[in-house]
């Protein structure tokens, strides 16, 4: 730590720690040291700027990772001369639950009001939109489906499937633009029978909300409106706000949409002190989030701010930078005007350092040449076995392989696996939360059976998941299979006979014996539980088990969802919950806890193991050889004709995506635009094309030393065949000419 | 409750002539409620008949003192003295004067109907079944996002709030309105709840059920201003004693306004800071004026709770609370008061986790008990709210030193109680005939659950046992389960002692030719099987409050409903209400019944209320928001809807700071006015949620005992 503190600044980053006061707007590149300089600067406002007893410098991150790290960072610069008092770090959703929090009576909101889980959410919706279906799916059909697929069972499961998709997005758009299901139903119903988009989607969105009021809930998507509509609601509540926060900086400003830009421009004021860092190219969210990196590029330019950049990159090899920059030339040359208009990627280029970055490796780039095809299944192999070689020579170094998306990282973990290949896999949903729901489902599944031993010896295991290396568990849990009878190990005291101490002395073995004894000590506490409410008995054993914040706050919305189950149906009991925590800890039922992109991964802290990432995922960190899959044309679709896109489903007409279109629709509702049937969809590939040149920029940046980037033609069961992405050749060609 | 020697203050309150009328204020813990219990023994013993005096308390739970003077052994046998609240006094004068009410109602005094008083179980029950509809087809309430148990507590609350304070129920909407900012997107909903009280209100009126508010503002509005009930009650009680008429509402000190010129002797006690009962129509400040009928005011100023370092703690966290600067005391004394020594902060390495925090909590008492420098019963552990896991934790751990205790909650769903679900698993095994659908089965768990709670058993015997003679949603016996090992497990003597007699009483029961009215049949169960020496609810306090309102909930609805509900069993919709989770009304411990030797586990506020002092308090959850905030309630406003609202004034953000400030000030100095020997300040990194949060209550205690350092370290150089 003391190295983080000693480190002297580059000269851009020096200069943006001589802020003071003021606008001031940073891009910064991919390893431009910007977590640094930003919470060094927050640690510098704390320790020189006169703050009041009830004032703090506030930090705004987008994900509770980043908010962890800026947390620990600004710590250390201060070095203890603060009580953490001064400061204060916070997501920008948890920004909102705080404003919320403290006068939710300005919005409707009674002070414990809940958030409603994503899945629960997702549930409400899905309830809905099979409503609407049932009686309005065949004119949904009629309206969008192919001649030849409209009398298809199997097509209109297909409809009913992508249908949430559109609908949530719409939903998303909607209250992002605050607009209420009662403004849009008198829109729609003045339009009259046409737009089945808007039709279906206000229908779902009036039943949504209502679902929504019912369990007195918010779902995530209202919190920052919410809160924006408390801000505007009382201008004094404001003004203490304002008074208590002096200071805003902000991370990962490109990931900022509308609404949130209008949040923090409230809360800073007209006069405030506000500084946003962001990378305009690594804005990744904005098909599937209302974020748009022009909010940060605009502000850039506004009068009075200060634009700095964070040009120099201390993270990858030269080579490795010079590629990154080659993607960027690419960008600003696209033959599409319309995308190129967008602006994709554009400079600041990277720059090296003038020492200190990775030096560049012989073999530092390998891209598969877009005339080399293989199928999906060729691809995971080549890299599973590439991968393989790599660590056994590279066996402290750290590795990642970064996939478009979660189901091609499950199946290429499952031949991780099968290959017998140490490895992560760090998706959505994934390990951390099914452990965490998988500690809890077999503590419940014990108090719902508890007299199989076979159970108990699993809560075991869970008991020392962390000390897995301890002496004699095996034994342990022989001696635990051995038992005739759970109750006599879980209460001795009842029955008058000690079986423990009876087989291990706690004289001769003490540490064995306190390790069991406090184990069991444990058990007879949670079975005692088990008169509690099931979320309340989650929370006991959550206090037990889990000590990692993540953990806690993961079992926290575990209860709270669990708490949810059992309102909805009354009838549910405990074998019924163990059931549905048996459901979702193997992934069947859907449960987003506070996942791994939202924890803080380290990857240097797994050298030696193949980390299954999504691109997406990750943003932020780092590996000594990354390697990039799935870059085809499907995954990286570019504008012209042999591109296809996700959003254009196989059985809908005129290859339209009826997610734009319904977005359109809306946007037709809100303002009296003309809605052209098309148009959305035109527009939208465009913004695809953007966005995905902007992943493969975030994935290539990842690499510290090398990097190696695949493709495959697809499904071998896939009609057509999949080509490169089109970016692909120009990169390949660079390299070669780099020598590489 | 212990009587000390008394003050030369307090000696003059007790002996002051029979016909005077005093009006004493002070802090809590100064002596207040003593003087007026040894002025009521004062009274009796100087030959003023019992049945002449009115004791006139906020809420029952307040009059432990009082009824455990009436009940000494050493009072005379004959009438007794009467203690009440303004609620109690107007249910028993409505009553009386009912046909009164009903000339002034304009309707036929022959109505042979007499009114029905609603308990608050039923009152949710009725609003759901008036309301729920009418909610849903005409959208109301759109822009909440409250459940439908609080939208219902709500509406009531703001009928309440008429009755109490004194306004039309009427206006309740126009005055949530006139306050809310400009453009407020809620406004609207003022005008749904308003619709709501009316068709409530309406219905109430036409069937003659009187809910709280309608009892209150009948009394008040219609029996007061009469002649005759006003002579009645002036003359039946013609010496008043109030205690903690801070607490009381707008409505009581109008009624004492006028009673107490009429009266022969009055003694007023008010409690200086106090008024926690706001958000339930409390007005200190309306009380205080009554302060002008009085002959005497006297100022019982020093407390008698605190010691010195507490009260040098109580000062300087009131100082640092309201944004003042604090001081180290200068002192020749030999051991000067030094609001350190008052109160102990958690080690750094025992703060990172919630549960933590507990563990150390439980510590620290147990090590306070096994020193000796305090029993059980004379700490306190408190939270802001407390909810089933951080009660149970606290329980288990402290268990786990061998330490006893109960607790105190506020109002909530009689079904969150294992004690009730275990009385209807019970009466649905029993009533084998409201089985219509196989869900209505009574459930395996529920039974193993019901056993656990009624037996105290532990959950692997329950399970076998359970599974063993649970057949066909029907308990059969012990004897025949066929295999010996399995009896054995079990044991033979719980079969014995404790499931063969339920058994036996339940096939007895089913055995009768009419089935009996609920609580007939949760009474019975109660009283002949489930408080016996061998259950778990013989000699349990907590249980015994919580079947004591599954009981009189259960008596209500099959008084008020039986007859109404025509179309289905009201013993067994009773069960259904109390499984859709209806809220019961809070039941205080019994008064004038001596606290066990117990750890008391209660929500601040709740222990605040119950007006004990104690030696050790125990802070937890130190860092929660909720220690100095008010309960938001979209539908209601507890500041708005009181007298000393100013019509046409805005509630803003700087009345929200001031009143949340003023709370926590309230709410701190309160608790520290009941502590005796000191506080031990209990906050984690991490909360339950795995959440980091700082409070006000927290920075104050860091600022305090930082410029004392400071100070101190300045003195020392």
């Amino acid at each position: 730590m003391s190295e983080v503190i000693a480190q002297v600044p580059r000269p851009s980053q020096a200069q943006v720690l001589t802020y003071t006061s003021g606008r001031m707007g940073i891009s910064a590149v991919p390893g431009s040291g910007k977590t640094w300089t930003l919470s060094r600067l927050a640690a510098n406002l704390v320790s020189t700027y006169p703050l009041e007893r009830d004032q703090q410098v506030l930090v705004v991150t987008m994900s509770n990772s980043a908010a962890g790290n800026f947390q620990k960072a600004v710590r250390v610069f201060l070095q203890g001369a603060d009580l953490g008092t001064g400061y204060r770090v916070r997501t920008l959703h948890g920004l909102a639950v705080d404003i919320l929090s403290e006068r939710p009576g300005l919005v409707g909101l009674s002070d414990d009001f809940q958030i409603v889980p994503e899945e629960e959410a997702d549930s409400i919706l899905d309830e809905a939109l099979t409503a609407w279906l049932r009686t309005h799916g065949g004119w949904a059909h009629e309206a969008y489906l192919l001649p030849e697929e409209l009398q298809k069972r199997y097509t209109h499961g297909k409809f009913a499937d992508d249908a949430p998709d559109i609908v949530r997005a719409f939903i998303k758009q909607a209250k992002d633009e605050r607009a209420r299901p009662e403004r849009l139903r008198a829109a729609v119903d003045a339009i009259g029978a046409g737009w089945v988009l808007a039709q279906m989607c206000v229908s779902v969105y009036e039943q949504y909300e209502r679902g929504l009021r019912y369990r007195g809930g918010v779902d995530f998507q209202d919190l920052i409106a919410l809160a924006l509509t408390a801000l505007e609601a009382d201008p004094d509540y404001l003004a203490r706000l304002r008074h208590r926060w002096p200071f805003v900086l902000e991370d990962e400003a490109q990931d900022s949409s509308r609404l949130q830009e209008k949040m923090l421009r409230l809360l800073v004021g007209e006069a405030g002190n506000w500084v946003r860092v962001g990378d305009p190219n690594q804005a990744i969210y904005e098909t599937f989030t209302t974020a748009d990196p022009r909010f940060l590029r605009d502000f850039l330019k506004e009068d009075g701010v200060r634009a700095l950049t964070l040009p120099e990159s201390g993270r990858s090899a030269p080579r490795i930078i010079g590629l990154a920059n080659a993607l960027i030339q690419y960008s600003e040359g696209f033959a599409d005007p319309a995308v190129r208009l967008r602006q994709p990627l554009t400079p600041p280029y990277m720059q090296p350092l003038a020492a200190g970055n990775p030096p560049d490796e012989p073999d530092a780039i390998r891209i598969q040449p877009a005339s080399h095809e293989q199928s999906s299944a060729a691809e995971r192999e080549f890299v599973a076995k590439d991968v393989q070689t790599w660590l056994t020579d590279n066996p402290t170094k750290t590795l990642a392989i970064l996939v478009p998306s979660n189901p091609y990282g499950t199946e290429m973990a499952a031949l991780l696996r099968d290959m017998e290949i140490e490895h992560l896999e760090v998706l959505r949903n994934s390990t951390d939360t099914r452990k965490v729901v998988g500690a809890v489902f077999r503590i419940i599944r014990l108090i719902s059976e508890p007299l199989d031993a076979r159970y108990l010896i699993e809560v075991y295991r869970v008991w020392l998941r962390d000390i897995p290396d301890a002496p004699f568990i095996d034994e342990d849990i022989a001696l635990l299979r051995a038992l005739k009878r759970v109750e006599d190990f879980i209460l001795p005291s009842v029955l008058g006979n000690d079986w423990l101490e009876q087989t291990v002395s706690s004289f001769e073995e003490p540490e064995r014996y306190e390790r069991l004894n406090a184990f069991r000590s444990a058990v007879a506490r949670w079975m005692r539980a088990a008169l509690l409410p099931i979320d309340q008995l989650v929370l006991v054993i959550a206090g037990d088990i889990f000590r990692h914040p993540a953990d806690i706050a993961t079992a926290h919305s575990l209860a709270i969802h669990m708490g949810g189950v059992a309102r909805s149906n009354l009838s549910l009991r405990l074998p019924d919950f163990s059931a549905e925590l048996s459901a979702i800890a193997s992934n069947a039922q859907k449960f987003v806890g506070i996942g791994a992109e939202d924890q803080q991964f380290d990857p240097a802290r797994h050298p030696g193991k193949a980390i299954v990432m999504t691109m997406h995922g990750a943003k932020g960190l780092e590996w000594d050889r990354v390697y990039l899959m799935s870059v085809n044309n499907y995954d990286f679709p570019s504008a012209d004709a042999g591109s296809s896109f996700r959003s254009e489903r196989w059985y809908v007409r005129d290859s339209l995506s009826l997610q734009a279109e319904a977005l359109a629709q809306l946007k037709s509702l809100l303002t009296g635009a003309d809605y052209v049937e098309g148009a959305a969809t035109h527009d939208d590939r465009v913004k695809i094309v953007a966005e995905k040149l902007r992943l493969l920029y975030v994935g290539i940046t990842r690499a510290k030393s090398s990097l190696v980037i695949t493709w495959n033609t697809g499904r071998e069961s896939r009609g057509t065949k999949l080509t490169a992405a089109a970016p692909l050749p120009r990169l390949y060609e660079w390299a070669k000419r780099m020598g590489s | 409750m212990s009587i000390s020697r008394l003050t030369v203050k307090q000696s003059a309150i007790v002996e002051a002539p029979i016909a005077s009328k005093q009006f004493v204020h002070g802090m809590a813990g100064a002596g207040k409620t003593t003087a007026g219990v040894r002025r009521l023994r004062h009274l009796l013993e100087s030959g003023v008949p019992g049945h002449k005096i009115l004791v006139l308390v906020p809420q029952m739970g307040l009059a432990g003192p009082y009824l455990e003077e009436i009940r000494s052994p050493r009072r005379k046998a004959g009438a007794s003295v009467t203690v009440k609240t303004l609620a109690g006094l107007a249910n028993n004068t409505v009553d009386l004067f009912w046909p009164l009410i009903l000339k002034q109602l304009g309707q036929s005094e022959d109505d042979v109907r007499r009114p029905v008083f609603l308990s608050l179980e039923l009152v949710q029950y009725l609003m759901d079944r008036l309301l729920g509809d009418v909610i849903r087809q005409r959208d109301f309430f759109n822009s909440v996002r409250i459940d439908s148990a609080r939208l219902y507590s709500q509406i009531l609350d703001n009928l309440n709030k008429s009755a109490l304070v004194g306004f039309d129920a009427d206006t309740i909407a126009e005055r949530l309105k006139s306050a809310a900012l400009p453009g407020a997107e809620q406004r609207n909903i003022y005008d749904d709840a308003q619709e709501c009280a009316r068709i409530f209100r309406e219905f109430c009126v036409r069937n003659n059920l009187l809910d709280f508010s309608l009892q209150v503002s009948l009394f008040v509005d219609h029996l007061w201003t009469e002649p005759a009930p006003r002579h009645y009650l002036t003359t039946r009680y013609t010496h008043l004693i109030v205690d903690n008429l801070e607490e009381d509402t707008p409505a009581a000190h109008h009624v004492l306004r006028e009673w107490v010129p009429l009266c022969t002797s009055a003694l007023l006690l008010y409690d200086d800071e106090a008024g926690y009962r706001r958000f339930l129509g409390a007005d200190p400040i309306s009380g205080a004026t009554l302060s002008a009928l009085c002959d005497t005011v006297t100022d019982l100023a020093d407390s008698r709770v605190m010691s010195p370092h507490v009260s040098a703690l109580a000062s300087d966290l009131s100082a640092a609370l309201k944004n003042q600067p604090v001081t180290a005391r200068k002192s020749r004394a030999k051991d000067p008061p030094d609001p350190r020594r008052a109160i102990t902060l958690p080690p750094t390495d025992e703060n990172h986790y919630h549960t933590q925090m507990l563990d150390w909590a439980a510590h620290q008492a147990a090590r306070l008990i096994e020193n000796g420098e305090a029993q059980a019963s004379d700490i306190v552990m408190l939270a802001p709210l407390l909810n089933d896991a951080m009660r149970f934790t606290l329980e288990n751990a402290l268990s786990a030193h061998g330490i006893a205790t109960y607790s105190l909650r506020p109002s909530r769903p009689l079904y969150d109680e294992p004690a009730t679900r275990a009385l209807l698993t019970l009466a649905r095994l029993a009533h084998p005939r409201w089985v219509t659908t196989p869900e209505e089965q009574p459930r395996e768990f529920d039974v193993i659950q019901a056993v656990m709670t009624v037996g105290q058993i532990d959950l692997p015997r329950a399970r076998l046992l359970v599974s063993s003679v649970l057949r066909g949603g029907k308990l059969t016996s012990f004897d025949h389960i066929p295999d010996d090992d399995v009896r054995e497990r079990i044991g033979y003597s719980l079969n014995q002692t404790l499931y063969e007699p339920l058994r036996r009483w339940i096939e007895a029961y089913q055995a009768q030719n009419t089935p009996d009215a609920i609580h007939v049949f949760f009474r019975r169960l109660f009283g002949e099987v489930l408080s016996q020496p061998a259950y778990a609810f013989h000699g349990n306090l907590d249980a015994g409050r919580t079947i004591e309102s599954v009981i009189k909930a259960a008596e209500q609805f099959s008084r008020v409903l039986g007859p109404l509900l025509t179309d289905a069993d009201p013993n067994h919709e009773f069960v259904r209400m109390v499984e859709k989770g209806v809220i019961a009304d809070i039941i205080m411990p019994d008064a004038g019944r001596k606290q066990p030797d117990a750890v008391l586990i209660a929500p601040a506020y709740t222990f605040l209320l119950s007006n004990n002092a104690v030696d050790y308090q125990f802070w937890l959850s130190a860092d929660s928001p909720a220690w100095g905030r008010r309960l938001y309630q979209p539908l209601t406003q507890p500041y708005v809807l009181s007298q000393q609202w100013t019509a046409g004034m805005v509630w803003t953000d700087a009345m929200e700071q001031a009143t949340a400030q003023e709370m926590l000030h309230h709410v701190i100095t309160g608790l520290l006015k009941r502590c005796r020997k000191g506080v031990f300040f209990g906050y984690s990194q991490y909360d339950e949620r795995g959440y980091e949060h700082l409070s006000d209550l927290r920075v104050s205690v860091d600022y305090v005992l930082r410029r004392l350092n400071q100070t101190t370290g300045a003195q020392d150089e």
